[in-house]
């Protein structure tokens, strides 16, 4: 055997057994993360919206990115924004494709960008996190609880909140309230935002079993149970579902639960029962399962 | 007073629907999934197991496969741990220990989660490496679920000195159950990177500092950072985060400057003190195709708004029409902009409707 071939054998084998410490997360495409509604990437300006999540999926080999778009605005407005963002992550990572995952609104505005605003051939996979993707009735007491004289003088009152405190830029609250109600998302949203078949689409629900763990979350978790069954808070288990529906996370058995917050993390990273920055881990390792 | 009586009884009907959630949650505490099925679900392959207490053994309720094998490298270590110990791998055993309680957590009792996982344990380890993860697991799950007791009657903090002070709380309470050892062990870290997250965010939002006084601040911090845990801060090593963070930092700036102009020169150094020319380059061509697709959207919508307007059109020419424009302006995507104006009419009907409710 000649020094070449020699040379040649050694490569081989050395791909062959190169200990890959990050070959299990590291996916095809990079990660994008949207955020939900009422925050941006910044929660009021001084908080990670994801926490340690992205840190974590960093250390273990994830290219991945965070997205920020107005925390009160109509899906519409969130989608465009979003979009720009992705185009731009594109650019600056030289990726064909990117996999997103959602949480809450930021998995109906991003469905909207793949959909209808010319995404659909950036996009790899679509994973779900605890989206309204059946809409919320909390959502349809809440706006049809504001008397119609009062409609525009509270929308004007928590716009100029999300301008002032959450740095949002024209916020539309009232169309972010609106575009989240059942008939909107089931009759209008949902017909017009057709899943494209190239696409992986999942989903994993958060259940909180007997209580909320985020103090935020108690009340509507209690009137949720009431309107629509298991629930995280703000969003049920059945409307959760979208695409390939992998689960629910409902934390350990001494936890009251996963709520709506927990499953990213928030507010400081510590929730019973459940490791949010794991969770998102296994998320990519699955997805590189997948060649994704 | 009609109206003035009609506000009051929306009230009450919402307390007496918060008092039925509250028989709900009294009567039914397990809180199954309605059966409800929306319009559009999709078809599920994968639902929530149905766990019993009893078969929580059998049947793990995780997805996912196990996150890491954890093994002994060196033969002189005592043990699995202690060889551990000496690598500094607490990260793999958290990422074990999440794992094991995400998997058997749906159980009764600390009692039946700890029988599960020494039944997986004992399954996939030798019994001595078994033992030895148990032994460090069974006291991390007691202060984890401590901790949760502790944690439901804590508010949230809500200032950088409460956030820090919070951060400490909790690192003496892990300490109080597992030591000071395998708390810096298993946590040191991630508490490390949590604080530092902390005091970056807190320097990058500073509205009332300049961008100079941000990058200075932020060398200081990671200068400490790297003193106190003998290794690099743990900022992102993404180019494009980085850039987004550098504008958050230059942001007050910006905002001060004479002129657009000036303002896109600013942001162009910055993006390229960040990424390569041909990065740079591609980034600029991304922009300029979206300046073009909201310019072409922008003629559409004023052309649209004409025809909608000129009253010698009757509505199904109006309809003809608008269907050409879209296919003029968007052609394969004509589509997507009906599906769009559809939502959107829907949506600004709903609002004006709700606009004139008494």
């Amino acid at each position: 055997m000649d020094r070449k071939s020699l040379l040649l054998t050694a490569v081989f084998w050395f791909c062959v057994f190169m200990p890959g410490a990050h070959a299990k997360y590291d996916t095809r495409y990079p990660l994008v993360l949207a955020h939900g509604m009422g925050a941006s990437a910044k929660i009021a300006g001084v908080m990670d919206y994801w926490g340690t999540i992205p840190a974590a999926l960093e250390r273990v080999g994830v290219e991945v990115y965070i997205t920020s778009v107005n925390g009160m605005d109509s899906t519409e407005a969130k989608a465009i924004d979003f979009k720009n963002q992705v185009l731009e992550i594109l650019a600056a990572s030289g990726a064909d494709k990117v996999n997103i995952i959602g949480h809450s609104h930021g998995t109906l505005y991003s469905r909207y960008a793949i959909s209808n605003l010319g995404l659909r051939d950036k996009v790899a996979s679509h994973t779900s996190i605890a989206g309204p993707h059946q809409g919320s009735r909390l959502a349809d007491m809440i706006m049809n609880g504001v008397p119609g004289e009062l409609h525009g003088l509270v929308g004007g009152a928590i716009n100029m909140v999300y301008a002032l405190i959450m740095g949002d830029e024209n916020p539309d609250s009232l169309a972010n309230g609106w575009d989240v109600t059942t008939d909107i998302v089931r009759n209008h949203f949902n017909p017009n935002t057709p899943n494209v078949d190239e696409i992986y689409y999942q989903s994993w629900a958060a259940k909180a079993k007997w209580g909320a763990p985020s103090v935020l979350m108690q009340v509507p978790w209690l009137i949720m149970l009431g309107l629509e069954g298991a629930n995280d808070g703000l969003v049920s288990v059945e409307s959760a579902k979208w695409g390939n529906f992998r689960g629910i996370q409902q934390a350990a058995w001494y936890s009251p639960g996963c709520d709506h917050l927990n499953i990213v993390g928030m507010f400081l990273g510590i929730t019973p029962g459940f490791n949010a920055p794991q969770f998102y881990k296994d998320i990519a390792a699955d997805l590189k399962t997948r060649g994704l | 007073m009609m109206g003035a009586l009609h506000y009051p009884s929306r009230w009450i009907w919402g307390m007496l629907l918060i008092l039925f959630a509250g028989l709900v949650l009294y009567l039914y505490p397990q809180a199954n999934v309605s059966e409800e099925k929306g319009l559009f679900t999709q078809k599920t392959l994968a639902h929530e197991p149905a766990v019993e207490p009893e078969k929580a053994k059998a049947l793990p309720v995780s997805s996912f496969a196990a996150p890491v094998f954890l093994k002994k490298e060196n033969a002189e270590s005592r043990d699995l741990v202690s060889d551990l110990m000496a690598r500094e791998k607490g990260e793999d055993v958290r990422a074990l220990f999440a794992w094991l309680t995400q998997t058997f957590g749906q159980v009764a009792d600390l009692v039946g989660h700890l029988d599960a996982v020494r039944g997986w344990l004992m399954e996939n380890y030798d019994a001595e490496s078994a033992e030895a993860i148990l032994a460090v697991y069974e006291p991390y799950i007691r202060s984890e679920m401590e901790l949760a007791e502790y944690l439901a009657v804590q508010s949230l903090p809500r200032t950088r000195e409460a956030r820090l002070a919070f951060w400490e709380d909790i690192r003496n309470f892990r300490i109080a159950y597992m030591g000071e050892v395998h708390t810096e062990w298993l946590f040191g870290r991630e508490m490390a990177e949590s604080r530092y997250r902390t005091e970056r965010v807190d320097i990058v939002s500073d509205p009332g500092m300049t961008s100079s006084e941000k990058l200075q601040a932020l060398e200081k911090l990671d200068a400490a950072y790297a003193a106190e845990r003998e290794e690099g801060p743990p900022v992102s090593q993404n180019a494009y985060q980085q850039y987004r963070e550098l504008l958050e930092v230059h942001k007050r700036d910006l905002a001060h400057m004479a002129s657009d102009g000036e303002r896109q020169e600013r942001i162009r150094t910055l993006r390229l003190e960040t990424f390569p020319e041909d990065v740079v380059a591609r980034m600029e061509a991304a922009e300029y195709h979206i300046r073009t697709e909201e310019e072409r959207e922008k003629a559409y919508r004023n052309e649209r708004n004409s025809l909608a307007e000129d009253s010698r059109l009757d509505a199904e020419e109006k309809n003809r029409q608008v269907e050409q424009l879209q296919a003029r302006y968007f052609g394969e995507d004509a589509e997507s902009i009906r599906r769009r104006e559809r939502i959107a009419a829907a949506l600004q009907e709903r609002m004006d409707a709700a606009g004139q409710r008494k």
